[in-house]
């Protein structure tokens, strides 16, 4: 039997990121529909159609805001950079030798496999860090989380265009496989930013009978 | 003063206000408008509607009160302004001047 109450997470969600003036009447009208409806499929498509439709609506109505939060996001990710190479660079040789002591090589052995994908998630993990960084001084500077919602975006076609073009344009090493490990690293970025983004905002209040 | 288009969901979010006059909140406007155009309607994109027209000035908004079977919140009840009014009749004999205009569609019974 289905649940009475609808899906926690999906309504945690709807009450995080739904922060227009009609918010808490759209949660009340999505819970008055689900207890007929009784889908938590149905439930979750609507709470991400709304959560969309009020992030879409609060970038096309505040364009200047959502202007800035891109500029600022891209002037501070860009400057975030460097640090984080240099932190990536310094890490990469004693990060290399501890790994092929850990794995019984000698220090004659340079990349191996495994130790290519520990220091490209290493690094991953570096620029994560400066990810979340640069979504927190988003999200402060904005105070909305459609901006960062829309830095984040704007970072994910930024990566994945890149990938594509690199892929179009450099010689493909013959043999090679396709790359699936930095398709997926490199979704961490906007995911991370975005984060950042939600560690800066607080969770809007609502009135202490809601769900 | 320059009269805006109004756009087809638009359209029909105004004509479901007008027909439901003091009980137009979010599930009977959801409810009305899918009984007539027979296609679901999602809340989200409904309220956004809701919220441009308001900021139209073509309808206004007054907060209800909470109760249990919505988890303590409260219904946001929508109605139809003067300038929404003028705006339903306007787009009203717009579309029938244009199908007066429109010969009988095929397959179309007389």
């Amino acid at each position: 039997m289905t649940s009475i109450h609808p899906p926690r997470i999906a309504t945690w969600l709807l009450r995080r990121f739904s922060t227009g003036p009609h918010a808490e009447a759209i949660a009340g009208d999505l819970l008055e529909q689900y207890q007929s409806i009784r889908s938590p499929f149905w439930y979750w498509r609507q709470v991400l159609s709304a959560v969309i439709a009020d992030m879409a609506g609060s970038v096309m109505l505040h364009k200047a805001r959502t202007a800035g939060a891109l500029v600022g996001g891209w002037v501070v990710y860009f400057a975030l950079s460097f640090p984080a190479n240099a932190v990536i660079m310094s890490l990469r040789r004693p990060t290399l030798r501890w790994l092929l002591r850990w794995l019984g090589y000698g220090p004659e052995f340079g990349f191996t496999s495994t130790t290519l994908l520990v220091l490209q998630i290493e690094s991953s993990l570096i620029v994560y860090v400066a990810c979340v960084i640069t979504g927190w001084i988003v999200a402060k500077l904005t105070r909305s989380s459609a901006s960062v919602a829309a830095f984040a975006l704007s970072l994910l076609v930024f990566e994945y265009a890149m990938i594509a073009i690199l892929s179009v344009t450099q010689p493909w090493p013959e043999g090679a496989t396709f790359p699936i490990t930095p398709l997926f690293l490199v979704a961490g970025r906007p995911l991370s930013a975005f984060l950042g983004g939600l560690l800066a905002i607080k969770e809007p209040r609502r009135s202490p009978a809601g769900v | 003063m320059g009269r805006e288009f109004l756009g087809g969901f638009e359209l029909l979010v105004l004509l479901a206000l007008i027909q439901l006059g003091e009980d137009a909140y979010g599930v009977p406007i959801a409810r009305a408008i899918e009984a007539s155009s027979g296609r679901p309607v999602a809340i989200g994109s409904l309220y956004l509607t809701l919220k441009r027209l308001e900021q139209k000035k073509l309808i206004s908004s007054e907060r209800g009160e909470p109760t249990a079977e919505r988890g303590g919140r409260a219904k946001t009840y929508f109605r139809v302004t003067a300038k929404g009014l003028r705006a339903a009749d306007h787009a009203r004999r717009t579309l029938t001047a244009l199908w007066h205009g429109v010969p009988r569609l095929q397959g179309e019974h007389a």
